[in-house]
């Protein structure tokens, strides 16, 4: 019996460990997307006429970036609801769908690339977080999960 | 008649009011919302149409980007060729004149920003309204070179458009309408072929040649250009059906780019929206 708690309790801190993680991984996600949807932008203001609402209307909304891309541009005008989001990215976020629809094509340019760095710059540390934190939430996870084992047998 | 483009408060009191004789709405900044029915104005409230300012909505800076940012679908950059030339169109054929801050390179226009007022013309569909002219330009099967004239907001695109479905109906040929500013969206028949957003003289040019159109019809010929095309189509043997700012015959004919030959018939509209005179290429009332 206590053998069975001890294996129980190892596998919930694995599971803890993958919740903690998880946070991370879905925020490197949303930027990541984040970051392709600004070069997309990029590109279609720069070499197409087609507007951004065409652009968001065929993004797939299997990520929550597109996801609060197309709540916004469906008349919402608010900031992404993401719990795992801080408040200053939010912000950027917001900031960002804001600027889009603000003149032609070189103030749009402009407009959109002034985020251009904060972006990218979020985007890798938020994937760097990932690769750091994956071992030392397995390595905590594992280590908690020893402990809880022991503590039960 | 949709208005989803306007942001919601204003949506949501022009609900309450009766578009169906609205003309005109005029956005303007920090100024009460104005609404031109066919005979009177009124001031746009949150209950709906009010005579009294004081109840009327302001507007604000933001209304106006709003608003031109759901036109445009938040791309300003892909509508500048319209918004260069002063105004935006909507999928509904709504025409929305433009006032801001021009930004000039040169000579060359690059575009407006800083909106302050818009100016939304409300289109209406008179059907018939042009069967009386339209015995005036026609006789035997054969149809007249014909330019309508008229102070801006007397009817002439409505006169038009009509026309372009008559026409159509009495299948005298192929039709070619050439819409600079997307006002004919809704026209459609099976004689009509529609080249919508580009400048006249590209639409003559490419049209003649590809659609072999018997009928051209357009709006407000304006500077020498325009008057060019209408020009060149006349003696390539296509009538031609346009339109033209003016108050009286005096006025067209005093026009700089004015040519005497092109037209056989011109027809002055008054107020009412209606046709006050016909004359011939003579200048002789008919």
């Amino acid at each position: 019996m206590n053998v069975v708690l001890g294996v129980c309790g190892f596998l919930s801190c694995l599971i803890m460990a993958n919740i903690l993680l998880n946070k991370h991984i879905k925020t490197a996600e949303f930027f990541n997307e984040f970051y392709s949807f600004h070069k997309k932008i990029n590109a279609e203001i720069s070499f197409s006429q087609s507007t951004i609402k065409c652009l968001v209307d065929e993004l797939n909304i299997d990520n929550d970036f597109n996801l609060a891309i197309k709540k916004y541009f469906d008349g919402f005008f608010q900031e992404p609801e993401c719990e795992y989001i801080n408040d200053t990215d939010k912000a950027l976020v917001f900031n960002y769908f804001n600027a889009l629809g603000v003149g032609d094509k070189n103030t749009q340019l402009k407009a959109v690339n002034a985020f251009e760095y904060e972006i990218k710059n979020k985007k890798d540390i938020y994937n760097e977080n990932v690769k750091k934190y994956r071992l030392t939430y397995a390595k905590i996870g594992i280590l908690f999960g020893i402990i809880v084992f022991i503590i039960f047998i | 008649m949709s208005f989803d483009f306007l942001p919601k408060r204003i949506f949501d009191a022009l609900t309450l009011c009766d578009v169906d004789k609205l003309c005109e709405i005029r956005i303007r900044t920090n100024f009460p919302i104005l609404l031109v029915f066919d005979n009177m104005k009124a001031y746009l409230s949150d209950e709906g149409c009010s005579v009294l300012k004081t109840a009327a909505i302001v507007a604000t800076k933001d209304d106006i980007l709003k608003t031109i940012r759901n036109v445009t679908e938040f791309s300003i950059y892909a509508f500048n060729q319209n918004i260069k030339q002063g105004y935006l169109t909507t999928k509904e054929g709504i025409r929305i004149g433009l006032a801001g801050d021009c930004v000039f390179d040169n000579d060359d226009i690059i575009t407006i920003k800083n909106f302050t007022s818009l100016n939304i013309r409300i289109p209406h569909e008179v059907n018939c309204c042009s069967n009386y002219l339209l015995s005036k330009i026609i006789k035997k099967d054969t149809l007249f070179n014909t330019l309508i004239i008229s102070p801006p907001f007397y009817g002439k695109t409505t006169m038009l458009k009509d026309l372009a479905r008559n026409i159509n109906r009495l299948e005298i040929g192929s039709i070619l309408l050439v819409d600079e500013r997307g006002e004919f969206n809704k026209i459609t028949g099976e004689n009509i072929d529609k080249m919508a957003y580009c400048n006249k003289a590209y639409a003559f040019q490419y049209g003649i040649r590809s659609l072999a159109p018997k009928i051209i019809i357009t709006d407000e010929l304006g500077d020498k250009k325009d008057w060019n095309c209408v020009n060149n189509a006349v003696f390539c043997g296509v009538k031609v059906i346009a339109s033209c700012h003016g108050c009286s015959i005096e006025d067209v004919v005093n026009k700089e780019y004015f040519y005497k030959n092109i037209f056989e018939r011109y027809v002055i509209l008054n107020e009412k929206k209606v046709v006050e005179s016909v004359y011939d290429k003579d200048f002789v009332l008919i």
